[in-house]
């Protein structure tokens, strides 16, 4: 993570253009006024002061100034950090529940009509760009169906609580819908051959002969396979997040995303340093988690991960 | 083409049959008091409009204001002394209409003017409103510490003084047609009670800039970032609450979005309609389109010193003949027909027709691609057999166009004059860039020519700034002392036949040095519900009379009934 | 996250048990990417207009498919057929060539650290973690969003942070073959390393490196159309499949076909790769069966 947001920082730095160098923006500032400007950011200092500075604040929790939004980072984190991360879970909790469903089904009926039909389908939307997958569904079921974006309806704080609660949940569906559907589909490929694996262990064989009813069958089978396939979630994280800038964007989602491209645009040198951070932080995360999941499910890799 | 002229004509002349009435009220107003105002517009009053705009401001202090981006929610909120009439006059103060200022006095050598106060005027807080407040305001757009983009304009303030708690005196340091308008227009007056501890320094980043406190008939209600801001009708307010109840500005980036949610019904109102989205709001049951004239003009901007050297003329650009040439290369009106249909023209100078006095007077370059090519060839940049692009003395004629990510008006442009100087014999490359690298390349003169526009203000005074010898903005290096002089005696003229002459010359001078070629002036129309009554649109700002606004009694929706109120 | 963690699955599936799998498996997804690559290969011959040509500014602008410009124009009015069908040259060579440096880069990186062993090995691990924890769009974005990229830029770009997911895989299928009793006898008695490694080593690595190519190629064709939908990507008057649905996002209503007809296209491609990817997969798990 650290060098992730060092990496930002320098990429920022090097980069054309400053938070004050956009003309458009201001546009009868005097050179004279934007160099003061910048003079009061600190950022005439060498570059190497600069950086040490930055690297100072950020050990003591303090993340800048949005020069973009002219305030706090930290409060633009606030902002949107959670819109993000409210999103992300839903998206999780669809991609595992979709995909687990359908994975599982085809599983124990792999290479009929059904199967072949439900591959093509997943093959599709795991192909499918996410922006592509938002757009349409944009174009098919918005307005008349859905909201065709933001949070929440203009003159959302003067309605009763259940009213708010129904008015974000209609926004919330389209941005998860676009991010369940991709992250199902991977979900799906993983759970079908997992099943099809477990389906193949001696255990089943042994349940079978023990007697039980197929249904009984499957249910362990399920239970069997769903460990490795939960295990997931830790990668399905960056790849969601990936997503999760695209259907912002499109469904003007004021999360991290949209934060994180405005920053870019504006040469927001705090805020996007700290969003970096942030998503390489939830990455790390994700991936601890991963392996955590695997750990309980295989104890054998983490044998081999020890040996390693 | 150039019936687009017409338009900005006729609102004024709509403009001036409303404005004896807006007159009267405001006359009726004062005589009988806020009270009785708001009996009188009960039924009128209440509503709210839902506006969608592109862009979210960063500050709502007014300094600091600089994109278009607020403006509307700022002019709202905050008042300036004086009003601009429709007509957008700056020569002395014919047209302006008392606003923060119930009355002003002309020292007899003009060289100072005394403005008194409304008595009743408050802050939204309560406060009343004092004289400290403007020499206070005054003193904050002019800190350097402050770094107003405003300052430039206001170099010829030389002091604001309290006279008494009502009055203030602005000192000018000479006498100039239009100084009135240049201590009204620009500041918009700020709360001395609330801000003079602050350090000047610190009152950009202050918590002001997001929960302002102004003297408008609109008060700031609340902000979520990133999704929208709210303002209610201040109903305490002297010249009478606004009539609509609360505005909201809903703040949408994608404008395919941002379109959706105005025809769905979702939204109320829409600044920048794009053409190819005319028909659609023409055909819709509940919206309305008006023309919308902006003060704005694109253009196209040599670099005329060498890239990255301002001692050396440029290769290309240097030469007028070049220049002139690859304007008369350019199809300008189907340019614009094609970026803004019939909703833009093009340009005729350096300037927007609402603000050339003559505009008939004025003989722009023509589109003759035979005479671009032979001027070319005279210029010494022939096309050599074999060769699809001209050359001297093995140079190519080839340069470089940047054009801005977040304008898609301007990357048409880019495109489009790029397809057009192939044809003879011109290779140009586009770039698309964010504005901040633009601006970094452009203010080190690393650049050869870049698609910009000017946003103008009536009084002219930026063209100092833009087109001068030792302007600061003048990016493109043009450095005329002719023109230098027209401009200086324009802005100087008192007379009025006198300036137009002068203001022609100076216009004529930009175009035949085409220092920049001048592409076309955005008139892109509002759309509006149908149930909203609008006021007037002035040409410089179409939020000016916002608070006059008004929605049907007999057309209201859900969201005209919220009220006032908070959380119901 | 795909190519690694399928063809992780790979490594440690039990084997298929697919009766019979032949090359006609592969028939398909070839077909298709062929077809593709021939369009891309042939613009110019099929392209009826110049891509980058205005052909009436006033008169063709949004022009809705017809028979004389079967997927309409767009708003500089430019044949969408045409830039489309130069967008393929340029989407799928961005994305094949960027690939085909993140597998050299990778398989490098990856052989050179199963050789190196020890300390080496661990360094270069340890950064290649480092590099896995950002996620990969993130850099695009960032890097996408501060500079101007040219087409070369964006291949650089693309395919410097494809590679960590390759250099794992390399890893681990050298260490594997490293393993191989013959190979340590080859050690023992000396072999040059270079020549165990393009002998031995490299030829069991095929396999795995074309699976990863291919769902490479898949990812990087979707990337870069994000990018350039974003803005980031591909620039006038170029046209890639993701700078023309750009052109179309803020038309999508009244000019649905600068989105629909590209991303077409670009699920076309994508849905081609993956499917090649899983076929490969299916066709190298049959063969390893009796081994």
């Amino acid at each position: 993570m650290f060098v992730a947001a060092t990496a930002a920082f320098a990429l920022l730095h090097a980069a054309p253009g400053d938070p004050y160098s956009d003309l458009d923006r201001n546009q009868r500032l005097s050179a004279a006024v934007r160099a003061q400007q910048r003079a009061r950011r600190g950022l005439d200092l060498p570059l190497a002061q600069q950086y040490q500075r930055w690297i100072g604040n950020i050990a003591r929790g303090d993340l800048g100034w949005s020069t973009s939004q002219q305030r706090a980072v930290r409060d633009v984190i606030r902002d949107a950090l959670p819109r993000t991360f409210g999103l992300m879970a839903l998206a999780l909790i669809g991609s595992l529940g979709f995909g687990i469903a359908i994975g599982a089904w085809q599983g124990t009926r792999a290479n009929s009509a059904g199967d072949r039909a439900l591959s093509f389908l997943s093959m599709l939307m795991y192909s499918v760009p996410e922006f592509a997958l938002a757009a349409l569904l944009m174009f098919v079921l918005t307005p008349w169906l859905f909201p065709v974006g933001g949070i929440m309806t203009e003159g959302f704080e003067l309605m009763s609580w259940p009213a708010r609660v129904g008015n974000i949940a209609r926004h919330l569906v389209l941005p998860w819908l676009s991010l369940s559907l991709v992250g199902a589909a991977v979900v799906a490929r993983y759970q079908r051959s997992a099943t099809r694996d477990v389906f193949r262990q001696p255990f089943i064989q042994t349940a079978r002969a023990k007697g039980l009813g197929e249904r009984a069958v499957r249910w362990q089978a399920l239970r069997a396979s769903l460990l490795p396939v939960t295990a997931l979630t830790g990668l399905l994280v960056p790849s969601l997040l990936t997503g999760a800038v695209f259907v912002e964007q499109i469904f003007n989602w004021p999360g991290m995303g949209l934060t994180l491209l405005r920053g870019l645009d504006e040469r927001d040198y705090d805020l996007v340093t700290s969003v970096v951070l942030g998503i390489a932080g939830l990455t790390v995360l994700g991936s601890l988690v991963a392996d955590l999941l695997r750990d309980i499910a295989d104890p054998r890799a983490r044998d081999a991960a020890r040996t390693d | 083409m150039f019936d687009s002229t017409l338009r900005p004509a006729a609102m004024i002349r709509a403009a001036s049959r409303a404005l004896p009435r807006a007159l009267l009220s405001l006359l009726l107003l004062v005589a009988c008091g806020g009270e009785t105002r708001d009996d009188a517009t009960a039924s009128n009053s209440g509503g709210t409009m839902i506006v969608v705009q592109p862009e979210e401001p960063s500050t709502l202090f007014p300094p600091m204001l600089t994109s278009s981006a607020g403006l509307g929610i700022v002019d709202g909120i905050f008042d300036r002394l004086a009003e601009i009439g429709p007509e957008l006059n700056v020569s002395g103060d014919r047209g302006f209409t008392p606003r923060l200022a119930s009355s002003w006095l002309w020292a007899p050598d003009s060289l100072s003017i005394a403005f008194t106060l409304d008595a009743r005027a408050r802050w939204h807080d309560g406060a009343p409103v004092r004289a400290e407040d403007v020499r206070f305001t005054f003193a904050v757009y002019t800190a350097d510490s402050v770094g107003s983009d405003h300052k430039s304009v206001l170099g010829n303030i030389d002091s604001v003084s309290v006279r008494d708690s009502l009055t203030a005196v602005f000192w000018f340091k000479r006498r100039l047609p239009h100084q009135f308008f240049e201590a009204t227009y620009h500041m918009y007056m700020l709360p001395s009670h609330l801000l003079s501890a602050i350090g000047m320094d610190q009152l950009k980043d202050a918590p002001f800039g997001r929960a302002p406190v102004g003297t408008g008939r609109f008060r700031f209600a609340s902000w979520e970032r990133g999704v929208r801001m709210d303002m209610i009708a201040d109903t305490a307010n002297a010249r009478g609450r606004a009539l609509l109840d609360r505005v909201i500005w809903s703040f949408v980036k994608d404008y395919g979005t941002a379109t959706v949610k105005l025809f769905a019904g979702e939204a109320d109102f829409y600044e920048a309609i794009r053409p190819e989205n005319i028909p659609e709001a023409e055909r819709s049951a509940t919206l309305l389109l008006q023309p919308a004239p902006t003060l704005q003009y694109g253009l196209l901007i040599f670099n005329l010193g060498a890239r990255g050297d301002t001692t050396a003329p440029n290769p290309m650009f240097g030469d007028v003949r070049v220049r002139r040439a690859l304007a008369m290369a350019l199809d300008r009106v189907k340019m614009a027909k094609n970026v803004f249909d019939t909703l833009g023209a093009v340009s005729l100078a350096a300037a927007p027709r609402a603000l050339i006095p003559d505009s008939g007077a004025l003989r722009p370059l023509p589109y003759a691609p035979a005479a671009a090519r032979a001027l070319l060839d005279s210029a010494g940049w022939i096309l050599t057999a074999g060769d699809s692009v001209r050359a001297r003395d093995g140079v190519r004629l080839t340069f470089e166009v940047l054009a801005p990510q977040s304008s898609l008006a301007r990357q048409r442009y880019a495109t489009l004059l790029q397809e057009q100087l192939r044809a003879i014999g011109v290779d140009v490359r586009t770039r698309t860039l964010a504005g901040a690298a633009i601006g970094a390349q452009v203010m080190s003169h690393d650049f050869d020519a870049f698609v910009w526009v000017w946003g103008m203000t009536p009084g002219r005074l930026g063209m100092v700034q833009t087109w001068g010898s030792r302007g600061s903005q003048n990016m493109g290096e043009y450095r005329s002392r002719v023109f230098d002089v027209l401009l200086d005696s324009a802005l100087l003229a008192f007379d009025d036949t006198r300036s137009r002459r002068l203001w022609t010359a100076t216009l004529q001078q930009l175009i035949d040095d085409q220092p920049a070629i001048f592409l076309y002036e955005p008139q892109t129309p509002i759309a509006v519900h149908k149930r909203i009554r609008t006021a007037p649109l002035r040409p410089d700002a179409w939020y000016a009379n916002l608070a006059d606004w008004s929605i049907d009694p007999t057309q209201r929706i859900d969201r005209d009934r919220i009220g006032l109120g908070g959380p119901r | 996250m795909s190519a690694e963690a399928s063809s992780r699955t790979l490594a440690t599936r039990a084997p298929a048990l697919r009766a019979r799998v032949t090359s006609r498996a592969l028939a398909a997804p070839l077909a298709l990417l062929g077809a593709l690559a021939l369009i891309a290969v042939a613009a110019p011959w099929l392209a009826p207009q110049d891509p980058r040509v205005t052909l009436d500014m006033v008169g063709l602008k949004y022009h809705a498919p017809s028979m004389a410009f079967p997927l309409g124009t767009d708003g500089a009015s430019r044949d969408v057929l045409s830039r489309v069908l130069y967008g393929a040259r340029v989407s799928l060579s961005v994305a094949t060539i960027a690939v085909l440096v993140s597998l050299v880069v990778g398989t490098c990186y990856g052989a050179l650290a199963a050789f190196a062993g020890g300390r080496v090995e661990q360094m270069l691990m340890r950064a290649l973690d480092v590099a896995l924890s950002l996620p990969r769009m993130l850099v695009l974005l960032v890097v996408g969003a501060l500079w101007d990229l040219e087409v070369r830029g964006l291949i650089l770009l693309l395919g410097l942070t494809g590679w960590y997911g390759v250099a794992r895989l390399v890893r681990g299928e050298v260490q594997q073959q490293l393993a191989r009793e013959y190979l340590l006898a080859a050690r023992a008695t000396g072999v040059a390393s270079w020549r165990m490694l393009t002998r031995h080593v490299l030829p069991h690595l095929l396999p795995v490196l074309s699976v990863a190519a291919s769902i490479g190629v898949a990812q990087t064709i979707s990337l870069e159309a994000g990018l350039s939908f974003l803005g980031f990507g591909v620039h006038e008057p170029t046209a890639s499949w993701g700078s023309i649905m750009r052109d179309g996002s803020s038309v999508l209503r009244s000019a649905w076909w600068l989105t629909l007809f590209p991303g077409l296209a670009t699920l076309a491609a994508v849905v081609a790769c993956n499917w090649l990817g899983d076929a490969l997969r299916d066709v190298f798990a049959s063969e390893q069966v009796p081994a």
